[in-house]
């Protein structure tokens, strides 16, 4: 079924379809709910406003997700550029942006995931955040990002490996 | 034989075919390294899960927050650019297009062409009496006495300033002059002259 951008009812059905996804995407790639709901309505706007047509609901879903990516690992070099600059300002540790009220909020293990997909390089965070909160395939990962089914799979991979040992300094055996 | 850690991170996804699938469940039920490591990255995806699950709630409300934000965003950006008429963009569809342009090209040729089917009436009505004086324009080449001056001049008059008058000389050099006034071509007069 084409799919229109700023028809309505085509926009609704995206919308329902495509939330719960890029929600996690944004949510994971910055870690703050608050974040990820302002990308994810920058999103869902300039889809709106783009004006374009999409030859079947996949293509305007695999569209989103690749936007509110792009826009959430914008947002995290930015911030972390921000982070950086403050440091050297202030000379002070400030390695998380946690603080006592989140801590208590968060779990321990989302705390420590958290950490550990902060630290893995950006290509290899964005397909293990949208294999493992997107619940998407290898097929639909390589046609958002552009890259082959077989990368996909080698990046997965990877990312789980660096993963492990980041969760093994963290004390957290997954073996 | 031992399965690549790259397959098997596949397999943990589900992501292969289902021959290799099947080799490979056969696999882990004999071979112990094999079957750690797929437990390995069975473990890893649930952390992920458990850790899903924890914003399940807060993912569910921010749908509804942000279904509300978008909708309210796209009337105000509406009203406020309201794209003014002349700059809207308009699809119209191949053949629609050539079809007008056709159209357009055939009343163009009509137009041209014959102009008194489109003119108003009242240039009709010039145009006709134009054509009608013009039949009654007296050739005076083919007469071989010119006509008295006053004559001329009488009916010249008659029929209105419109009228065109045309006097040619003759062409050849040897004419026969008849009457007043002589009118003789200034080179046959310069040739007359040096005989």
């Amino acid at each position: 079924m084409k799919i229109f951008s700023n028809d309505p009812d085509s926009f609704k059905t995206v919308y329902g379809q495509s939330f719960p996804i890029i929600v996690r995407v944004a949510y994971h790639i910055t870690l703050d709910i608050e974040v990820a709901e302002d990308i994810c309505q920058e999103a869902f706007i300039r889809f709106y406003n783009r004006s374009i047509s999409f030859p079947s609901e996949d293509q305007a879903r695999y569209w989103l997700i690749r936007v509110t990516k792009n826009l959430a690992f914008n947002y995290y070099k930015r911030r972390k550029r921000e982070k950086n600059a403050l440091e050297k300002y202030s000379h002070e540790n400030t390695q998380h942006s946690t603080n006592g009220e989140e801590d208590v909020m968060r779990s321990e293990t989302e705390k420590i995931i958290h950490n550990a997909l902060d630290k893995l390089p950006p290509k290899l965070r964005s397909v293990l955040v949208l294999k493992e909160y997107g619940n998407l395939s290898y097929r639909e990962i390589g046609r958002i990002l552009h890259i082959t089914e077989n990368n996909v799979k080698v990046r997965v991979h990877r990312a789980r490996i660096i993963l492990e040992t980041l969760l093994k300094e963290e004390e957290i055996h997954v073996l | 034989m031992c399965y690549d850690e790259n397959v098997l991170s596949a397999y943990s996804d589900g992501e292969l075919d289902i021959r290799l699938l099947d080799e490979i469940t056969a696999h882990l039920e004999i071979c112990g390294r094999c079957r750690s490591i797929a437990a390995k990255y069975r473990k890893l995806g649930e952390l992920f899960s458990v850790e899903d699950n924890v914003r399940k709630e807060a993912f569910l409300s921010s749908e509804h927050t942000v279904w509300n934000r978008v909708q309210t965003r796209i009337r105000r950006e509406r009203k406020g650019t309201a794209i003014p008429l002349w700059r809207r963009r308009l699809t119209v569809p191949v053949p629609v297009a050539a079809g007008v342009l056709l159209t357009v090209c055939v009343l163009c040729a009509v137009l041209i062409f014959s102009p008194e089917t489109f003119l108003p009436d009242d240039t009709s009505a010039l145009i006709a009496q134009q054509i009608e004086m013009d039949k009654q324009s007296v050739d005076l080449s083919t007469d071989k006495t010119l006509p008295e001056l006053e004559k001329l001049v009488q009916f010249l008059s008659e029929q209105g300033a419109a009228i065109e008058v045309r006097i040619e000389l003759p062409g050849s050099s040897h004419f026969e002059v008849i009457g007043e006034p002589q009118l003789i071509k200034a080179s046959d007069y310069r040739k007359d002259a040096a005989q």
